[in-house]
């Protein structure tokens, strides 16, 4: 029993179920087009933000054609969600870890390179298994940016 | 029929629950791997790919069995252009140094915008005021960073 729910819990499950959704939310949830867009933080993140800016002064931010009447909540179902979990599993605590100025600057950077190749790490992923050949390149990119962000942690750790 | 609204809803409440128990993180794959030769989460990010990749191949076969069904199961809504063309196309650098930035931020920031989302809701002070950054980021990307790029590419 114990062993079934170690499973349930693993990463392996998590990305069989995620990608199952992220392509079955296309022809179920109408999440399209454009294609490839079942599961995205940058993205979805973006069309929710634009969406309300859009609504309340009426300009014209770009959101995608799948939340151009309503915004997709995905960011806000995570963040639900994983609170459940937390709760549940007795794992919320209110802690500081690292310096909350420096992650506020880190989180604008993100976004700002994940807004200019339309992608989180997770479509990145999903966007490859489509087929996407500037997916795979911003995935070597990626590649390259996690090896050189490991050196610098290990020589600022010196 | 659900709308996207409500099932971009719950596949988010699917993720954010099952992100949360197993600590998925798409960053933290390569990186634990980079460290410390730890496969679980890189086992995640293949899981993940190959879920995909096979639900887009067997969605495409109903496609062609059932005909009448093409509408419905097809997700290739346009095709992608040819490895050869995206080489030399100018995107395919913007793809390359967009993807560098995002990896090397987001290792420096310890995990990818999905971990982030779940840290905050853990209760991770340093990630809510990531998500802080987040949110204002795009607002700033619209205003500034998407007009200058316009005139550059």
């Amino acid at each position: 029993m114990h062993r079934r729910i170690k499973l349930f819990y693993s990463p392996i499950f998590y990305g069989f179920i995620a990608g199952l959704l992220a392509v079955l939310a296309q022809p179920i949830f109408k999440i399209q087009p454009p294609q490839a867009y079942g599961i995205c933080v940058v993205c979805h993140a973006r069309d929710l933000i634009n969406w309300i800016i859009n609504w309340i002064f009426s300009s014209d931010f770009d959101v995608a054609e799948a939340s151009i009447n309503f915004p997709l909540l995905t960011t806000i179902g995570i963040i639900i969600g994983a609170f459940i979990s937390s709760k549940s599993n007795k794992e919320f605590r209110l802690i500081k870890t690292e310096n909350p100025i420096i992650m506020f600057l880190l989180g604008a950077l993100i976004v700002n390179f994940g807004l200019t190749i339309m992608s989180c790490p997770t479509r990145l992923v999903l966007r490859f298994s489509f087929g996407d050949p500037f997916a795979f390149f911003a995935l070597i990119g990626l590649f390259l940016g996690i090896y050189l962000g490991v050196a610098f942690l290990r020589w600022r750790s010196k | 029929m659900i709308p996207p609204i409500l099932g971009s809803l719950i596949i988010g409440l699917i993720l954010g629950f099952l992100g949360q128990r197993s600590r998925m993180c798409f960053i933290g794959g390569f990186r634990d791997f980079l460290i410390i030769r730890d496969k679980d989460l890189l086992k995640g990010l293949l899981s993940f790919f190959t879920s995909a990749w096979i639900t887009v191949f067997i969605l495409n076969f109903i496609g062609k069995v059932i005909p009448f069904l093409t509408n419905i199961t097809n997700v290739r809504l346009v095709s992608y252009p040819s490895f050869i063309n995206a080489i030399t196309s100018k995107f395919g650098l913007v793809s390359l140094i967009g993807g560098f930035g995002l990896g090397f931020f987001s290792t420096l920031a310890n995990g990818c915008p999905f971990r982030q989302h779940v840290m905050a809701s853990q209760g991770r002070i340093s990630s809510i005021s990531y998500l802080f950054g987040f949110y204002s980021g795009i607002v700033f990307y619209y205003t500034v960073i998407a007009k200058l790029l316009a005139k550059i590419i």
